[in-house]
């Protein structure tokens, strides 16, 4: 509500939204204008899966970046980017249901390592996009905080997922791994010990505000 | 059980197909190995509204735009990302190329291209590619019996294998900077595969020179296995008595063999093999056993456990 009484907080809010949905308008338009490539079908799965895990790890971003720089305006986009990620991993699954569909369905959602581990990433998300009100944090209090912690497990499971259909080179996988395995570091005690000793005041007030 | 029927879009009139065949003689590949390169080759691999080569397989299914074959290549000689392989390719030189045919061979041979083009005429053959990644394409390839090159040499009787080695220049192919492939590439196919009159070298696509990202100046072909096999820029052939190695089953033997028969029945062990996206095309269609050239090629795997030998 803050946002409408200050205009340009609004303009700004509205340009961040419009970037977050710049893949999806691309991929609609190219799609209107038959410019996916040769392989229209691994053009929309590769993006959309490609953005789902960069939102997720976006979201995981946050968190540190607060410590880091002390801006608690950067709070409010946690759960924007959470949304996001979501966004796009429903529209990758749903490109999959919608192209891969036939008798082999169930068995290439649940038989196959890669498939099971994004099966799996994507049921450990819809909670989380469900209980992502102010409504659903009041009434879970504590719980909220714990359930919420299967981000990390649900991002885990979408790079492994990565991993595991790419033939053989996991470069672009790799990349992603390592950011995550960065963020979960910021997240260690030894990470928070570091924030600490470089922003003192800023880890201060984050900790009081989390 | 989808079949390909041509869509609107796979109509070209007549007049535009020509003036878009001329229009592309007159400018020519060579505008694009000039590297006019990036921004031209991303207009044309989106567009999937392409140059229209005519004709079509055995089967009935159309010969893919050549955007298609450009546009989406696996060629990690020179990268692994498909959408940066036409744009690298560029710096591949063709000149001065030499193959020569050895090992178990009267007479061994070292040819320029002016001596294979000479020797060997081309003509055009329809193909089905089958790549691993459980997509393909259809193509109008330029080139020759590979069975003719070998018969050349004289092959020795002791000869049982022939093995195929791409050019090394990581300035060139800069994919082969990638320590985690041994490179150079190099493939293998049994006497007998190699003989048969599927099996070619292609020196062309298209009725025009063979693109760089297709694997300039001359590559083997080999329809009924999947794409890897068919090993690009090759510069030698050596005829073996033992069975060689092979760069993917090297690289990872479970889940790459040594025949590389397309298969529907034996999958990859990360995705199903038995269906494939035509490129150009949003529906899967199933994958036939050898490609469905099985009536040419399923005599040479007779008693053989295709799934123990894949």
């Amino acid at each position: 509500m803050s946002s409408l009484q200050n205009p340009s907080k609004l303009y700004w809010t509205l340009l961040a939204h419009s970037l977050c949905l710049t893949p999806l308008t691309k991929l609609i338009w190219d799609s209107a204008l038959h410019r996916l490539g040769p392989h229209p079908v691994h053009t929309l799965t590769h993006q959309t899966g490609f953005w789902s895990l960069t939102f997720l790890l976006l979201s995981l971003a946050v968190s540190p970046v607060r410590s880091l720089t002390g801006f608690n305006w950067v709070f409010v986009w946690r759960r924007s980017f959470g949304l996001y990620a979501f966004l796009y991993a429903s529209l990758h699954l749903a490109v999959f249901l919608i192209f891969e569909s036939g008798p082999g369905l169930f068995q290439e959602l649940f038989g196959r390592r890669y498939t099971l581990a994004g099966t799996a990433s994507f049921l450990l998300l819809l909670p989380l996009a469900v209980t992502s009100t102010k409504e659903w944090k009041r009434r879970l209090k504590k719980r909220w905080g714990l359930l919420h912690k299967l981000v990390f497990p649900a991002t885990a499971l979408a790079i492994l997922h990565f991993v595991w259909l790419v033939k053989w080179d996991i470069q672009e996988p790799l990349k992603f791994a390592v950011i995550f395995a960065a963020l979960l570091v910021f997240r260690s005690p030894w990470g928070r010990q570091a924030i600490k000793r470089l922003r003192p005041r800023a880890a201060k007030t984050a900790k009081r505000d989390g | 059980m989808k079949a390909q029927p041509p869509t609107e879009k796979d109509v070209t009139p007549q007049e535009v197909y020509l003036k878009r065949r001329a229009l592309l003689k007159a400018v020519g590949i060579g505008v694009i190995s000039m590297g006019l390169g990036g921004l031209l080759s991303q207009v044309k691999s989106s567009d999937t509204v392409g140059i229209k080569a005519g004709g079509s397989d055995e089967f009935g299914n159309p010969v893919n735009p050549m955007n298609h074959a450009t546009g989406f290549t696996n060629y990690y000689d020179v990268s692994v990302d498909k959408r940066r392989v036409q744009e690298l390719a560029q710096r591949i030189r063709t000149d001065e190329w030499t193959l020569s045919v050895g090992g178990a061979v009267h007479k061994p041979i070292t040819y320029n291209l002016d001596d294979i083009a000479k020797k060997f005429p081309s003509r055009q053959e329809i193909c089905r590619m089958r790549c691993v990644e459980a997509w393909s394409v259809v193509l109008p390839w330029d080139g020759f019996p590979l069975g003719d090159l070998l018969n050349a040499s004289e092959p020795m009787g002791s000869a049982k294998f022939v093995r195929f080695e791409s050019k090394l220049d990581p300035t060139q192919f800069v994919g082969q900077l990638n320590k985690a492939y041994p490179w150079p590439y190099f493939e293998a196919l049994r006497m007998d595969e190699a003989m048969h009159p599927l099996c070619m070298m292609a020196v062309g696509m298209y009725g025009q020179p063979l693109p760089k990202v297709n694997g300039a100046p001359i590559r083997l072909v080999v329809p009924w296995k999947y794409g890897f096999k068919s090993a690009k820029a090759v510069i030698k052939i050596e005829l073996t008595e033992e069975q060689p190695q092979t760069f993917w089953n090297v690289t990872n033997p479970a889940a790459y063999g040594f025949w590389a028969n397309v298969n529907p029945d034996v999958h990859h062990p990360n995705w199903s093999q038995a269906s494939e996206y035509r490129l150009g095309f949003k529906e899967k269609i199933p994958t036939l056993l050898f490609n469905g050239y099985g009536h040419q090629v399923a005599h040479m795997y007779k008693g053989m456990d295709l799934r123990a030998l894949y």
